[in-house]
């Protein structure tokens, strides 16, 4: 893993009803490791548009994106939970956050629902893995 | 008569390979494409290579949807996310804001041959550990290090009989962007529409400030309005309306106008009976299935795996496939036919959906009935809304005496009912409201709500001073 010498930076969006609607009082909760094994925690709630800007996230220097032979993964990746009350909680791993660049996560709250059984799962949309990007 | 391309509003996308048991999801086009450019390339790499790429990205996204590639050999999406068949995307994943920007800049622009009309399927590859008979993703980085612009790389990789068609129509907009930026000092028509949709955007978004007034003169409240918007939005927060803005306040803008629409239809449709009709499958023509549509409608606003379709009364092959796609989310067997136990699921959703928006957000736009009784002793969001609408009813009707919004049905609650109810000819009891007495309510509220609000362009009675 390189080291994470410089910082990039993360903006959150929670909305409902394919935008429709803004998530405000949404907790989000970022977490990530650096190259020494040092927890990276950050919790912070969405103000009333939903938005929420997390600063200074550690990355690795911006020049490994810049040449396809860096030997290393030239982002850094954070998880990212969101919740809120009357909603799923929704998890995305592997947030890319690259030096010097704004990441930006819309997060799509589904409201719970509740049938007579109890709770429904609408399957494949609460937990997202962002898998590697294309180039590596 | 030839059909040109257009940018579609949205795009559906299979999570997976063609023939593989995977969810479709429904993104805009927009956002599909900072999807895809996100996964594909870094945002770190030179502008004039990030268009580049872009542009072949929409490119192919557009080939397909325009040829119809995957929907005329059967299938009931536009194209994959499988980078062996199409190209990368990864569903809700982040984007980054320098693509967003270059996005909102040229999604409604794509190449092509000159003697073709479609949209060029523009392969690319990286370049480095493969190699292909187009764009090279690395390689464009080269180019642009070297001072080509999007263009020149685009016309190395794909040679010079290359056009490229820009200001393309958006299927979901009316008109296109003004050819030049709007800003503060600027006045007409083209500026009191932006108002008019940022006010009617920041009754959901709080944080926008409210422009006051919507006279077609860009002044501070508007530049305020618009930067606020712009900081919301991911874009460039200069207080001018450019091309990317102002796409960004129609897309923002119809989102919220299709939720009102939606909950307005529910209204409209209240006579008919939402009772499980009879078990529904394809070839049924009926009030039932009109019902059935209308929910599943609804709950596609806020399920991105759950397929639209139109609401006509007609069981036809988009409402089936609606229907497998809501069994898939949910985990039904995926049959197409909706029995008693199908139809139960869906209604349950609809009003889960329904009942989660925040009342505070319905204001000119009252919702439907939520779905429960409402009687003494009962408290809720849907007390306090009906509260509302009656204090609002009130100002007109000032028999009905003015109450508390306390979100709790006590007698007071009730004494405003029996008013109404008196009044309007309603038959129902003051003690319980259900959909017949909630649906009179709403109904004259929004007659009220709609009539006691000048429509822009409407001379408001102010007198403007010349200073």
């Amino acid at each position: 893993m390189p080291k994470y010498t410089e910082s990039g930076k993360m903006t959150v969006r929670a909305y409902t009803a394919s935008g429709a609607l803004p998530v405000g009082g949404t907790v989000i909760r970022v977490i990530g490791v650096d190259e020494n094994n040092r927890y990276i925690n950050y919790s912070i709630i969405t103000d009333e548009d939903g938005v929420s800007i997390i600063r200074e996230l550690p990355t690795p220097d911006k020049a490994l994106s810049l040449s396809p032979d860096a030997r290393s993964t030239p982002y850094a990746v954070y998880d990212v939970e969101a919740s809120a009350p009357g909603y799923y909680t929704k998890r995305i791993y592997n947030v890319a956050v690259f030096s010097g660049e704004d990441a930006i996560l819309p997060i799509n709250m589904i409201p719970i629902s509740i049938n007579g059984d109890g709770e429904m799962y609408p399957r494949d949309t609460l937990d997202t893995t962002v898998s590697e990007n294309e180039l590596l | 008569m030839i059909e040109y391309p257009v940018i579609p509003e949205n795009i559906v996308i299979h999570l997976g390979a063609p023939g593989s048991d995977a969810p479709n999801v429904t993104e805009s086009f927009a956002d599909y494409i900072k999807n895809v450019a996100s996964s594909e390339i870094f945002p770190t790499w030179p502008r004039e290579a990030l268009i580049a790429n872009i542009l072949a990205q929409i490119s192919v996204a557009l080939n397909r949807v325009y040829t119809e590639y995957y929907r005329s050999a059967g299938y009931d999406f536009d194209i994959t996310s499988s980078i062996a068949h199409d190209q990368s995307y990864v569903y809700q994943r982040n984007i980054f804001a320098n693509i967003s920007e270059l996005v909102d800049e040229i999604f409604n622009t794509y190449l092509k041959r000159p003697e073709f009309i479609e949209p060029l399927y523009a392969t690319f590859c990286d370049g480095v550990e493969v190699t292909c008979n187009g764009l090279s993703q690395w390689g464009s980085v080269e180019l642009a290090n070297q001072g080509l612009d999007a263009f020149e790389i685009l016309k190395r990789y794909y040679g010079t009989n290359l056009d490229v068609v820009s200001n393309v129509s958006v299927e979901s907009v009316e008109g296109s962007a003004p050819p030049t930026s709007i800003r503060e000092g600027d006045t007409g028509r083209d500026v009191e529409l932006i108002q008019t949709k940022l006010n009617r955007i920041s009754s959901n978004y709080p944080g926008i400030p409210k422009i006051y007034p919507t006279d077609g003169f860009f002044g501070e409240s508007t530049t305020a309005a618009v930067r606020k918007f712009q900081e919301v939005f991911n874009l460039e927060a200069d207080g001018v309306v450019g091309k990317n803005t102002w796409y960004r306040i129609q897309f923002i803008y119809n989102a919220v106008k299709r939720l009102s629409a939606l909950n307005s239809e529910g209204l409209r449709l209240s006579d008919l009976s939402t009772a499980y009709p009879a078990e529904l499958s394809e070839g049924d023509v009926s009030a039932g299935v009109l019902v059935l549509q209308y929910y599943l409608h609804y709950i596609a606003a806020f399920i991105p795996s759950v397929l639209d379709l139109s609401v006509d009364g007609s069981f036809g092959a988009g409402t089936r496939e609606s229907v497998i796609s809501f069994q898939k989310t949910y985990g039904l067997p995926e049959t197409g036919v909706v029995d008693r136990a199908v139809w139960d699921e869906i209604e349950a959703a609809y009003y889960s959906y329904l009942r989660s928006i925040p009342y505070r957000f319905t204001e000119g736009a009252p919702l439907p009935f939520p779905g429960r009784i409402l009687r003494a002793g009962i408290e809720g969001d849907d007390v306090l809304a009906l509260q509302r609408y009656l204090n609002y009813i009130g100002r007109t009707y000032t028999e009905i005496p003015e109450i508390a919004e306390d979100g709790i049905f006590g007698p007071s609650t009730e004494s405003a009912l029996a008013e109404f109810i008196r009044i309007f000819g309603i038959e129902a009891v003051p003690s319980r409201v259900g959909a017949v007495l909630w649906n009179a309510i709403a109904s004259v509220y929004d007659d009220l709500y709609v009539g006691n609000t000048a429509e822009a362009g409407q001379y408001s009675g102010r007198v403007i001073s010349e200073e």
